[in-house]
């Protein structure tokens, strides 16, 4: 692949908005903590704390369709082994980063392939994930070694990158999770776009039979699509762990964290690279709104739930994709397609009943 | 000795509204192909119908049961025909979100409503407790588990005995043969889904004297619904109320050796076991070992 004019891709109106948009949104992210004062750097790194946890959901959830919920247990081995690894014996907090990555990416591929027993069966995946969500959290509440019901807390004195912690200050916190975003973000771009790994997961979303029958393969895939997605995910635990500096079942192993996952990147775009960004950063934006109200906080994070739910719920209802899917149609609107036009596709029968399993 | 009699005699009536909430979502897997996330908390919905309505005595607490189920079916009828039927032609995900979410949102509702946890109601039975051979069993818990078998036959005699079990059971081997012989499939759906919704009401409402009730109960008792139809099989009604009663005896009994929370993980771990050795189910039955693999033709409805 030669190296030609990276500004041959800006060639459609849609492209050249969206280019423009990421980069005011990345300037405006990088000097955010010069404008606000710390308490507000703190909801900027939850912002994007929300975000990288519904993109990497998104890599297995959206991209290859797998709707898990064993994202829960990657979130939580994550905040776990920096609380047992470098809490308790005093590991560096970026090796405990890397051992909850390769135990969230091992666990990832197991389950996947567990699951694969079912065939492709989103329900049975989505309860069965689930089913290994809730067993993690009864285990981690009754077992020492993970505090138990306790939790465990934070202990300890260094400060700086090379610990991962800062103590006053919320923007060494914030600067590392837009690092890890941004690069993520374009390691899964390119993922997608240029390795055959990368194009066979929403082939295998779309249809599994077709994909198995030109050659991918499809659980092997689906379980590599897995690890990598869990795997990513823990790093976000990690974060959000050393940040609040404490650890317990019931602040990293929760169905909500879950929910909040899945149900940020079908509000912003699954399997779209920018829905679930945007979809998380809007959701903090908005917590921290209904925060300002004088409503009590547990019924706060109530309100949020409800307001989720019914989100989705009219989002699939009547068929729209998300945020993205809008935007971009949206955008097409204003500025035209930018391509010749062409005859419309037949539009697809309307009310069909598939017989068989559901897939 | 007879600690782990009364623990299988708890386990045994606790397993038998397992099965009562199992069958409901059992119905709607087996006829829709749509697995109810929010199955749980329908059964929240007829607990906390009946301590809204906080019935004192025997007659009055029947009868907020009757009206907690119908209730439950009431929302579950509105819940198929308003949010879930328009996806049934896409295939599974939107209804799995769909169901997923509003579990979260009636989750949240009752968190709202009901802040306090663990709620319940006084015993409404006219008696206390049956003591037999150093087993004693309260007489909520013997009645809920009596009731639960009861509703457990009469629904068997309506899939298998009646027209109208019959028409189900027709939506649920063959969907092209029922839009055939001219079945209003749309209808039976609704129906179905707010039969699987009433039945998980009145179990609720049956365990409230039981179990008090929290809004987090919910997502617990659909993971256990779901975990009774995996393991009962896809073949029979019969399996997944052999499997309720498994459940509850296992978590009876698995309670004698570890602490709560553990057990409940234990009852996941076996769970894995079981559909890593058997993914079809523990009970299958003969003529489906013998049926062609299913085909995934479409057909044009309505």
């Amino acid at each position: 692949m030669t190296l030609r004019n990276p500004l041959r891709y800006l060639d459609t109106p849609l492209r050249r908005v969206n280019a423009v948009v990421v980069t005011v949104a990345l300037l405006f992210a990088l000097v955010y903590p010069y404008l606000v004062p710390p308490p507000m750097v703190g909801v900027g790194f939850v912002a994007l704390l929300y975000a990288l946890r519904n993109f990497t959901w998104n890599i297995a959830g959206g991209y290859v369709g797998q709707l898990s919920l064993s994202h829960i247990v990657a979130f939580g081995t994550g905040a776990f082994s920096v609380a047992v690894l470098t809490w308790r014996h005093e590991v560096n907090a970026w090796i405990a980063l890397v051992v909850g990555v390769l135990i969230s990416a091992v666990v990832g591929f197991l389950i996947s392939l567990l699951m694969s027993r079912f065939g492709v069966n989103a329900f049975f995946l989505a309860l069965g994930t689930l089913a290994l969500s809730l067993a993690a959290a009864g285990v981690a509440a009754s077992w020492t070694f993970l505090g138990d019901t306790n939790g465990i807390s934070y202990s300890g004195s260094e400060e700086g990158f090379a610990h991962l912690m800062w103590y006053i200050d919320p923007s060494g916190f914030y600067y590392t999770t837009l690092g890890f975003l941004v690069v993520i973000t374009i390691g899964i771009a390119a993922l997608m776009r240029f390795t055959h790994f990368g194009r066979s997961l929403p082939f295998i979303r779309e249809d599994p039979v077709i994909a198995a029958s030109m050659g991918i393969k499809v659980v092997r895939n689906q379980a590599l699509a897995m690890a990598l997605s869990m795997g990513l995910t823990s790093i976000a635990g990690t974060l959000i762990a050393q940040y609040v500096q404490i650890v317990s079942y019931e602040s990293v192993l929760t169905v909500e964290i879950g929910v909040a996952m899945m149900v940020g990147s079908i509000i912003g775009g699954a399997g779209t690279l920018a829905g679930p960004i945007v979809a998380g950063i809007g959701i903090a934006v908005l917590e921290e709104f209904l925060r300002s109200f004088a409503v009590s906080s547990a019924n706060v994070s109530s309100y949020t739930q409800i307001a989720y739910a019914v989100v989705v719920i009219l989002l699939l209802r009547f068929g729209t994709g998300g945020i993205m899917p809008l935007w971009e149609a949206g955008v097409r609107r204003v500025f035209g397609t930018g391509r010749k036009p062409v005859a419309p596709a037949a539009a697809e029968p309307v009310g069909e009943l598939v017989d068989g399993r559901v897939g | 000795m007879s600690t782990v009699l009364q623990l299988a005699s708890t386990g045994l009536l606790q397993g038998l509204i397992y099965s009562l909430i199992g069958i409901g979502l059992y119905l709607v897997f087996t006829v829709m192909r749509v697995v109810n996330f929010a199955h749980g908390y329908f059964v929240l919905i007829g607990m906390y119908g009946v301590l809204s309505l906080e019935p004192k005595g025997f007659f009055p607490f029947l009868g907020a049961v009757v009206v907690a189920a119908l209730g439950g079916a009431l929302v579950g009828y509105l819940v198929q025909r308003l949010l879930l039927e328009s996806g049934l032609a896409k295939g599974g995900h939107s209804q799995l979100v769909i169901t997923l979410s509003l579990g979260i949102a009636i989750q949240y509702l009752f968190q709202v409503l009901h802040p306090e946890p663990f709620e319940t109601i006084p015993n409404p039975y006219p008696f206390e407790a049956f003591t037999s051979s150093g087993v004693t069993i309260s007489a909520p818990r013997m009645a809920a588990g009596v009731l639960s078998l009861v509703l457990v036959l009469a629904v068997s005699f309506l899939v298998y005995r009646t027209r109208i079990g019959t028409i189900i059971r027709g939506c649920s081997e063959s969907l092209n043969g029922a839009i055939h012989v001219g079945i209003n499939v749309r209808r039976v759906y609704r129906l179905t889904f707010a039969l699987g919704c009433g039945l998980a009401a009145v179990a609720g409402g049956l365990l409230l004297p039981i179990q008090p009730v929290s809004p987090a109960l919910g997502l617990e008792l659909t993971i256990k619904a779901f975990i009774v139809v995996v393991i009962g099989g896809a073949g029979s009604l019969w399996g997944t109320v052999a499997a309720g009663v498994l459940l509850g005896l296992a978590e009876a009994l698995g309670s004698l050796y570890a602490p709560g929370t553990f057990a409940t993980a234990l009852v996941y771990g076996l769970f894995f076991l079981v559909i890593l050795v058997r993914p079809q189910g523990l009970v299958v039955r003969a003529a489906s070992r013998i049926k062609p693999a299913e085909t995934s033709t479409k057909v044009g409805v309505g």
